[in-house]
């Protein structure tokens, strides 16, 4: 899937991967491929801006660890990236249910 | 791929990434830390990436080739993060503004507050005329000098000294005034920030840039007020001017202090909750 595609779907999903724990850009990339099933393969370098823009937004936090050779900026969950990922995931739902809803309308 | 020439793969390996990064530090623009970091994020980011790729069979070279083709061009990452850094939601920007313009409000109230109690001061050590007397020229109708006397019974008859003890009574109480009130605003404006994510869509240092300008012109214009009249001859009356601008310059002092050690302090530092060791920036 394109990343244009994905265009205001892809901060929840990183709030939804860093809900179970803290990673840095590369670990976040990874499982958003691998718990998709490879279908959000995306140009590895747009997940940045969104993690940046996540954390000006205050619904992330993060931090430089020391790694064996390298340090390596960590994002976390805030408080308000709880709530955010709740309501995304309410407003995902109202919004699958519809369309769900209308296509399988016609469907045999 | 293959590496087809006499270098060393690794070597080759690394310039791949190296190359990348140069190109892309070379369109990034803005604060010099948000630069870095991104910076130090994209390198760990490759790296990772290639030696993955080195772990699936790939050679050096090609491992750091993929590693780059899948981080996509530096031209699209730059852009977006610019488009991104531009695009400061109104609504945080309106509120970031209103809580800085509260505090630094608070904050010049209670300054004035302090000059009042400096201009006491001033009216004990030298006159209540050094800090209320009047211009010359200045006069008084009976009546009013009937109502300055009335209020003031210790200025024995004596009119202007009447009107200089009343003003200066004026100067001092409604400048404390001014400051109980800026302590009120101060105390909003903290518990306004209470439980707040720190996030702030201003440019770090802004704040205490704006506190010096203001400060520092309000210093430069009171002080130069009091050194003008003085001058002049008439020292009646500099202590209102003096009492502010002594102020004005210690908040202006306070202010570049706060300015040097915001901008000298270090990105926010966080233990995630793995304990992973966390190396300040």
């Amino acid at each position: 899937m394109t990343s244009e595609r994905l265009k205001g779907h892809l901060e929840p999903l990183v709030l939804a991967v860093l809900e179970r724990q803290p990673a840095h850009g590369y670990a976040v990339i990874l499982d958003l491929k691998e718990r998709s099933g490879g279908v959000f393969d995306l140009p590895e370098g747009t997940v940045y801006p969104a993690l940046h823009r996540l954390e000006r937004a205050g619904l992330l936090r993060s931090g430089w660890a020391a790694g064996s050779t390298r340090h390596r900026r960590v994002y976390s969950l805030t408080a308000a990236g709880e709530r955010a990922l709740t309501e995304h995931r309410a407003q995902w739902r109202r919004f699958a249910r519809g369309v769900q809803l209308v296509l399988a309308e016609g469907a045999p | 791929m293959s590496d087809t020439s006499g270098d060393q793969p690794a070597n080759r390996a690394s310039d791949s990434i190296d190359r990348y990064l140069d190109r892309l530090l070379g369109l990034l623009r803005g604060d010099p830390a948000d630069v870095r970091r991104t910076l130090v994020e994209v390198e760990d980011h490759l790296r990772e990436s290639a030696a993955a790729g080195m772990a699936r069979g790939l050679s050096g070279l090609g491992a750091a080739e993929e590693a780059v083709a899948r981080f996509g061009p530096p031209e699209r990452l730059a852009r977006r993060i610019h488009r991104d850094a531009m695009s400061v939601p109104v609504g945080g920007l309106v509120g970031c503004g209103v809580r800085s313009a509260a505090g630094i409000a608070g904050v010049g109230l209670v300054a004035i507050g302090l000059s009042g109690l400096v201009a006491e001061a001033l009216g004990r050590l030298a006159s209540p005329d050094f800090v209320a007397g009047d211009l010359p020229g200045v006069t008084y109708t009976a009546q009013r000098c009937a109502e300055f006397l009335a209020l003031q019974p210790d200025a024995r008859g004596d009119c202007a000294k009447a009107a200089s003890l009343h003003h200066w009574g004026e100067v001092v109480e409604y400048r404390v005034a001014a400051g109980l009130l800026g302590l009120l605003v101060l105390a909003a404006w903290a518990l306004a920030r209470r439980g707040r994510p720190a996030t702030d869509v201003l440019p770090r240092g802004l704040v205490p840039a704006v506190v010096v300008a203001l400060f520092g012109v309000a210093a430069v214009g009171l002080l130069g007020l009091s050194v003008v009249q003085a001058i002049s001859g008439w020292s009646d009356g500099v202590g209102q001017w003096l009492s502010g601008g002594l102020v004005s310059t210690v908040v202006a002092l306070i202010g570049i202090a706060w300015l040097r050690r915001e901008l000298a302090r270090p990105l926010d530092a966080w233990v995630p909750s793995n304990g992973s060791p966390i190396v300040n920036e």
